[in-house]
């Protein structure tokens, strides 16, 4: 096992360790066989970004020193708001709201598994190890991996405010920073301790699993985001209300203000003691519920069978299934699928970040026009064909249905008398088209109605015909796997590709859209066209023989 | 054979989750020697007692002794003589076996180097010799099962506490680990170890304690049990025991529905 610098530095303290109770020299041999673990797990960010987690290669690498590189990335854009004007309270509060997304999203999500970790339970307690060197090694671990995430996303900035504005101001940001980061640990932890308290083991992995997805959708929305929301943005004139109280970045930047001398005002003097005096506080208090903490911990390790609930299926979909399924076996799969796609968190953490941002994406096209001409113009327009965006998800999503986080459930498919492959691909593409596809588009084409009016109405019939086709032929170009049968581990970069290409032929069902428009009856004989290639193909397209099944 | 003084000594062990009591009055004493049997149903407090014993479950009433020292005390220098497999096999699997093990052994305080000689000679002599440095997250269940008893044993306890501890072990390793359970059990180390499969519990226990519904109903060596019983195996003295006299009839029910016709 690798020795740690850190490790090293923090030798330096054991006095005060040994002081407060904790046998340094275990506890310093914990936390290198935690950090160890570290290196070897990927993180969300990661997980997303590089999707070629090949086995062999990853034995050594450091997983966790190259998210940190990512998180160094992100960090950099938050120098734009240093570098676009304004008073040091407006810069500072944006760049601490921004901080604190990033941190509270990656401590909620990546280190979650360390914080909740209920091995330590059985493998640690049993040991002749006090509870206080346990509870001291795991506090320390959540500090070292806050200071690491905190100092890299926020070294960037650092840099820039000692070079535009001196080491006075970049000595505060590094103590507002601490400051910053001791909150951001107790709140997170009062927050566990809240959710273990009054949930149990399986409805906290459910919050877990749905506070992952919101950071993967963030992630990817805030690239495009920042890049869009400068040029709205009018920082010119900002006065500090009352209610600003109420927004924590902003007590993090108030002292900013007061060393920049621009005057002071006792809100801001308020604001600036409160981001002192709260975080050490909340400090003090977190000293004093660790041991709860540790006891409501234990819960994760119970296991509570029987208290499950009959969950019902969406009526709607169940109604659709009826309607579109030909044969009870088919049924049964597109119950089947319908499930898998609700409740696997796997699937839901890899899947719904991207549903997420289908929803925004036709927004995003939206949005440079907004710049030369105002709503009513737009209204006027044909900007609705900015729909075929959400096509996206198609190609994406399909992609990602042969994956599964409980993919060793797959054997079913081999022992089951399963004459045909159909029931069981089609079967998974309606409830794709029904429980992921559609409710997208529904909402999307109310939000376009409220836009552009009713009389989009036709256009919109024709781009869910479209989109649907659209669903045929993607699944004819993929490579055709069981639904849910593979690790996502097997995950390969090239599957990317094909979706990315198979994307590029959306366009061709706008062009064919725009073509008919031109033409006299054109789009009611364009739709009734689509209504028959959908029947042939959603009729047809799923008789995969068995050799043509790709097995993992 | 002269009177030893007892490992473990509990006394009116009680314990309450939220609205249910799990034990409610085990008295129990253990001596160097023995291999007890703890056996019961699903649910009947088996595991709860032996958390209890680790120091896992806290918030119980009654008295428990190791080594003749009160486990309340709050001082935990008395689990460096007890080994402890669980049943949840729960281990730090991004690790290799080496880089486990040794871990182990220093938490028992063992030094490093010999904690790795010994693990790496005890994981050679069981089979693993070729995957010590190898993660755990790729072993079989067989295989982790091989490391958890190794990491229980590293410090050379005097007791040892194992929860179903030949489960998925193969026909060759579960004779080994039984016989080196006996070996041990002979030079003087007490365990403690609970299993549902009662062949096994009926050949190597030296002692079976039968626990139900929170409660000891029955203590003593097989061939005690078996006279105050008209049944000839553990299963049946269990079966009886436990209150299952219908279980002919509920196989019945159950294959009716299952060749119902649908």
């Amino acid at each position: 096992m690798r020795e740690f610098k850190v490790l090293k530095l923090l030798d330096r303290f054991s006095g005060w360790f040994e002081r407060r109770g904790a046998d340094y020299p275990v506890m310093r041999r914990m936390l290198q066989v935690k950090l160890t673990m570290d290196r070897r797990r990927v993180p969300t960010v990661l997980a997303q970004m590089s999707k070629n987690r090949d086995r062999a290669a990853e034995e050594e690498s450091n997983h966790f020193g190259k998210s940190l590189w990512l998180y160094g990335l992100m960090g950099l854009v938050m120098i734009l708001f240093l570098l676009m004007g304004g008073s040091p309270i407006v810069q500072m509060g944006f760049i601490y709201a921004f901080l604190m997304f990033f941190v509270v999203t990656a401590v909620i999500s990546d280190f979650s598994s360390v914080v909740l970790d209920v091995r330590d339970h059985h493998i640690l307690h049993p040991k002749p190890v006090t509870r206080k060197t346990i509870q001291m090694a795991k506090s320390v671990h959540a500090m070292l991996y806050l200071t690491m995430l905190t100092g890299v996303l926020s070294a960037g900035v650092l840099g820039t405010i000692l070079f535009k504005m001196g080491p006075a101001m970049a000595l505060l940001f590094i103590l507002e920073t601490v400051l910053f980061m001791l909150l951001v640990l107790v709140a997170t932890t009062l927050l566990y301790l809240l959710v273990l308290k009054y949930m149990d083991g399986e409805k906290l992995k459910d919050l877990i699993n749905y506070v992952q997805i919101i950071m993967s959708a963030g992630v990817m929305l805030g690239y495009q985001l920042t890049v869009n929301s400068f040029n709205y943005l009018d920082f010119g004139g900002f006065e500090l209300q009352w209610w600003h109280v109420l927004i924590v970045p902003l007590w993090f930047a108030a002292p900013f203000e007061l060393l920049a001398g621009a005057g002071g005002g006792s809100l801001l003097i308020l604001l600036a003691v409160l981001s002192i005096v709260v975080p050490l506080a909340a400090f003090l208090v977190y000293l004093r519920l660790q041991e709860s903490f540790e006891r409501y911990l234990a819960k994760l390790t119970e296991k509570d069978a029987g208290k499950g609930r009959k969950r019902r299926g969406i009526p709607l979909g169940q109604w659709l299934g009826r309607l579109l399924c030909r044969s009870g076996e088919e049924r049964t799969w597109y119950r089947f699928a319908a499930e898998m796609m609700r409740h696997e968190r796997d699937f839901k953490l890899k899947v719904y970040p991207a549903l997420g941002f289908s929803l925004i994406l036709p927004f995003l096209f939206l949005l440079p026009s907004l710049r030369v001409s105002n709503w009513s113009e737009i209204s006027q327009g044909s900007w609705f064909y900015a729909l075929y965006m959400i096509g996206i998800i198609v190609s994406t999503v399909l992609l990602m249905l042969k994956y599964s986080g409980a993919y060793k459930g797959a054997w079913i498919y081999k022992t089951l008398p399963l004459r045909h492959t159909e029931p069981v691909f089609r079967g998974s593409m309606l409830a794709f088209a029904v429980y992921l596809f559609l409710p997208i588009y529904l909402l999307e084409s109310a939000i376009f109605i409220l836009i552009f009016g009713v009389d989009i109405a036709l256009h919109l019939l024709i781009i869910l015909l479209g989109l649907l086709l659209y669903m045929t032929v993607c699944f004819w170009v993929l490579p055709k796997s069981l639904p849910f049968s593979q690790p996502f581990d097997a995950m390969k970069q090239n599957d990317n590709w094909v979706a990315v290409l198979l994307f590029f032929v959306t366009p061709v069902f706008g062009a064919a859209h725009f073509g008919a428009s031109l033409i006299p009856y054109g789009l009611p004989l364009y739709a009734i066209l689509l209504i028959m290639l959908n029947i042939w193909q959603w009729g047809r397209a799923f008789r995969v023989p068995w050799e043509k099944v790709v097995d993992s | 054979m002269e009177r030893q003084e007892a490992v473990i000594q509990i006394q009116d062990l009680r314990m309450k989750y939220s609205d249910r009591y799990v034990l409610q009055g085990i008295d129990l004493e253990a001596y160097p020697g023995q291999i007890i049997g703890y056996i019961g149903p699903n649910g009947a407090g088996k595991s709860t007692t032996v958390k209890i014993m680790l120091g896992l479950v806290t918030g119980y009433a009654g008295e428990v002794k190791l080594f003749g020292r009160d486990i309340a005390d709050g001082d935990p220098g008395y689990k460096s003589r007890i080994g402890y497999v669980p049943e949840t096999a729960e281990l730090y699997d991004n690790l290799t076996a080496s880089e486990y093990l040794t871990f182990i052994g220093e938490l028992y305080g063992l030094k490093s180097d010999d904690a790795d000689y010994k693990a790496r000679r005890l994981m050679d002599m069981l089979g693993l010799g070729r995957v010590y440095d190898a993660r755990i997250a790729s072993f079989s269940k067989g295989m982790r099962q091989k490391v958890l008893l190794i990491s229980s044993m590293l410090h050379d306890p005097d007791v040892l506490f194992l929860d179903e501890p030949l489960s998925g072990l193969d026909a060759n390793s579960v004779m080994i680990v039984k016989e080196i359970m006996s070996q041990l059990a002979l030079q003087g180390r007490t365990i403690f170890y609970s299993s549902h499969i009662m062949e096994v519990v009926e050949k190597i226990s030296s002692r079976i304690i039968l626990i139900d519904e929170g409660r000891i109903i029955a203590d003593g060596s097989f061939e005690e049990l078996k006279e105050r019983s008209e049944e000839g195996t553990l299963e049946g003295i269990f079966n009886r025991l436990t209150g299952l006299n219908n279980h002919r009839q509920l196989a019945e029910q159950f294959v009716s529905v299952v060749r119902e016709d649908s």
